[in-house]
């Protein structure tokens, strides 16, 4: 028997000491700190991971005061009583977290069958800040939407369980706390027209969808409605998994009522506003703005005046409009009439997207919306006038060049009769003369020299004044071009070069031939004293596209325009000398060598063809002088 | 030297008129003055002329007046108009000169005396020269 109990004794005493061995294992391999306590509450045992905690080994520990977390863990053992200890806390301690536990057990080991102390500390540190980063974040959330007078809701998936903030019970109207809030009861709650919107909003965060702006009414007691915009969020618990949805609700009855209004307005105000829209001027309304007057409004006239289509001016300010051409000074006056709510007229070039621009004629008005007279906004009316402007400066430079043609044709009649007698007389009185008389015979022959000069100048100021029309007639251009550029080739100084397109096949226009020669060598010979002796000059003569045409203003005919150019990349013309470019004696040239006549003849011939001319000019950048000659098709 | 004429020079200018009579005179014919179109018209009206040289601006009665009343007389005396203008010049009405008015050419002040003398032998000879035809 004894043997027996003995051999079983023996069997239990290996079955214990496996069993230490495992749970010595375990305790070594547990992600806990673990320490044993003697009777004397010094250190008996610790696992591997307190010694690498504390950094020291079991041995050199065995006997000594427990430190570190464990010492923490003691006091606080003494501060909230053993058996609240036993049921596990959580402390600080040399800013970590950890969980703690502590339970007593006997050791079969221990002859003495002595209690020891189990004291486990695990390291929580991380899972704490977790948790603590969303409480805070809720926290948060909540003194937001309190401030924001926005109802918050959680709702738990699994149980369907819901949580109301204070200000959800009286966005819902109801007392706080009147009703426990659920997912099913929701509905009743719910303007009946929008109940399915709210089923669905529901459903969708149950499921864990986000919501973003869910609108729908919500129906107080009083049967009055009120509209509300739902947001909702999935909630992650600290393991990272989705439990819940978390979410605000706020009344936004004002703003759609507003929004209502505001639709209501301007559907009763479609037939003007359509009536804007298909006006041919432009209209624009302006809001004052502490940064300069707001677009708020644009008319598709205006868009289309100034290429910022889509409605890419609204909300712009009114600077967008500015160019590097916009007087300063009436730009500064129209912001200032807009900020002091003051009417206004005036023209201002203004840019147009693609960096054009075009004069507008422009009427600011106040509008008073208000029923104290106070000015809501501003309606800007535009017109583009430039061309209007381009036809009165062009009518103006007309009547002033027939002034003065009309003026010099007069004083040209006048000359004439001056020189009948200066020409006649003096070549008479030289052959008067005595023959050896070289001095007088000189004389007479300066005399009847100059004026011949004289007879030609004023048959140039003739040609101006459009007195001494020579015949005009059906002829092929071409041709006489080419006859004038080897003329004009030839008085060309060895260093300038003259290189020539012409691409006009056989088109005829109604010119006189001497006068195309003459607009040919005249436009060369300018180019050529503009260069200053070294360069290119290029002659393009070329026929117009339809498009070409309307971009030089040209006015439409059933037969083309014919386009002759004469580039220089010489000194350029100022900006006041090219106003009077076309006056007959208006030179820039030294005394001397221009009779100032040159270009106004050109420009009376080529009226004279039905045509234009316009002068392009840079200074130091060069010159470009364009004729256009309608061409003349045969019938 | 071709025909020798009597001419009748209508001119306000007397500078002019100097400067065309000692042409004319240098070239053989005889030359009679008037100072504007009235007193031209009484000297063709009462003498015989072989060829008037009329200017067109002139007071009293001008160079345009003086040929509507010379032809509107049945009178084909040649007449050579001198104008201090141009062709074609509404100012001057040079260019209905010889189609309308019935003058026998025009010539442009300050001429040469050549171009003086030339026409007027042509015109002589019964030619009519018109505005643009060179001469």
């Amino acid at each position: 028997m004894q043997s027996e109990v003995e051999r079983d004794m023996s069997a239990t005493d290996s079955m214990q000491a496996i069993s230490r061995d495992m749970a010595i294992d375990l305790v070594n391999r547990s992600p806990a700190h673990v320490m044993l306590l003697d009777a004397e509450r010094r250190v008996f045992d610790v696992n591997a991971r307190s010694e690498r905690l504390l950094g020291a080994t079991t041995d050199t520990l065995r006997g000594s005061e427990p430190s570190g977390i464990f010492a923490a863990i003691l006091k606080r053992i003494e501060s909230i009583g053993y058996e609240r200890a036993e049921r596990g806390f959580q402390l600080q301690h040399d800013g970590a977290w950890y969980e703690a536990q502590v339970f007593t057990t006997e050791s079969s080991s221990d002859a003495e069958g002595r209690e020891f102390l189990v004291l486990r500390a695990t390291d929580i540190t991380d899972r704490k800040s977790a948790e603590f980063q969303l409480l805070e974040s809720e926290a948060r959330l909540e003194e937001a939407t309190r401030i924001a007078s926005m109802g918050t809701y959680k709702l738990y998936w699994d149980t369907q369980k819901v949580i109301w903030s204070h200000q959800m019970y009286e966005i819902h109207g109801i007392a706080p706390g009147s009703v426990a809030p659920s997912g099913d009861a929701y509905n009743k709650f719910v303007h009946p027209e929008d109940v399915s919107i709210a089923q669905e909003m529901v459903e969708g965060l149950i499921a864990g969808k986000e919501i973003t702006g869910a609108e729908y009414r919500i129906v107080h007691n009083d049967d009055r409605y009120r509209w509300v915009s739902v947001e909702g969020r999935v909630l992650f618990d600290v393991d990272g998994q989705p439990y819940a949805s978390f979410g605000t609700v706020q009344d936004v009855t004002e703003a759609k009522n507003r929004e209502e209004k505001l639709r209501d307005l301007v559907e009763r105000n479609t037939v003007l506003t359509e009536a804007l829209q298909a006006s041919p001027v432009g209209v624009a309304v302006l809001t004052p703005d502490p940064t300069g007057p707001q677009i708020f409004y644009v008319n598709a006239a205006l868009e289309e005046m100034t290429g910022f289509r889509d409605g890419r001016l609204l909300g712009m300010s009114l600077d967008s409009l500015r160019g590097d051409d916009t007087d300063p000074i009436i730009f500064g006056g129209l912001v200032e009439a807009i900020q002091s709510s003051n009417p206004m007229s005036c023209e201002l070039t203004l840019d147009r997207d693609d960096g054009s621009s075009f004069l507008g004629q422009i009427e600011l008005a106040p509008i008073s919306a208000e029923d104290d007279g106070s000015v809501a906004a501003h309606t800007l009316i535009v017109r583009d006038v430039t061309d209007d402007r381009r036809r009165t400066e062009a009518m103006m430079d007309a009547q002033k060049m027939e002034a003065l043609g009309k003026l010099s044709g007069g004083v040209a009649h006048e000359i004439n009769n001056l020189l009948q007698p200066i020409i006649t007389l003096s070549d008479l009185g030289r052959e008067a003369c005595r023959p050896d008389d070289e001095k007088l015979l000189k004389y007479f022959e300066v005399i009847t020299g100059s004026g011949r000069k004289a007879r030609e100048v004023v048959r140039q100021i003739l040609t101006f004044s459009r007195q001494d029309a020579p015949l005009i007639g059906s002829h092929q251009v071409e041709p006489i071009v080419e006859d004038a550029l080897k003329l004009a080739k030839s008085g060309l100084v060895p260093g300038l070069k003259l290189k020539c397109r012409v691409e006009i096949g056989g088109a005829h226009a109604l010119v006189n031939p001497t006068q195309v020669s003459q607009v040919v060598i005249n436009l060369v010979r300018n180019a050529a004293d503009a260069m200053n002796g070294a360069g290119t000059i290029k002659l393009d003569l070329v026929r117009l596209s339809e498009a070409e045409a309307d971009q030089a203003h040209l006015k439409q005919l059933d037969r083309g325009w014919l386009a002759l150019s004469v580039s220089d990349t010489g000194c350029g013309i100022d900006e006041e000398s090219r106003a009077r470019i076309f006056e007959p004696f208006f030179t820039t040239k030294p005394v001397g060598q221009g009779t100032g006549l040159g270009l106004s003849v050109v420009y009376s011939i080529v009226l004279g063809w039905g045509g234009s001319i316009n002068i392009d000019s840079e200074v130091d950048m060069g010159t470009t002088a364009m004729v256009y000659i309608p061409e003349f098709i045969e019938k | 030297m071709g025909i020798t004429a009597n001419v009748l020079l209508v001119e306000d200018s007397p500078e002019v008129s100097l400067s065309v009579r000692e042409i004319l005179n240098g070239a053989g014919h005889s030359v009679d003055e008037a100072t504007n179109g009235k007193e031209g018209l009484d000297k063709i009206t009462s003498g015989t002329y072989d060829l008037v040289v009329s200017d067109i601006w002139m007071p009293e009665m001008d160079g345009i007046a003086l040929l509507k009343e010379i032809r509107g007389a049945g009178n084909d005396v040649p007449v050579v108009v001198i104008s201090g203008g141009a062709p074609n010049a509404p100012l001057t009405y040079t260019a209905p000169l010889a189609s309308t008015f019935g003058a026998n050419a025009v010539i442009y002040k300050p001429f040469e005396k050549e171009e003086l003398l030339k026409t007027i032998d042509a015109v002589m000879s019964g030619e009519t020269i018109a505005p643009g035809d060179s001469v």
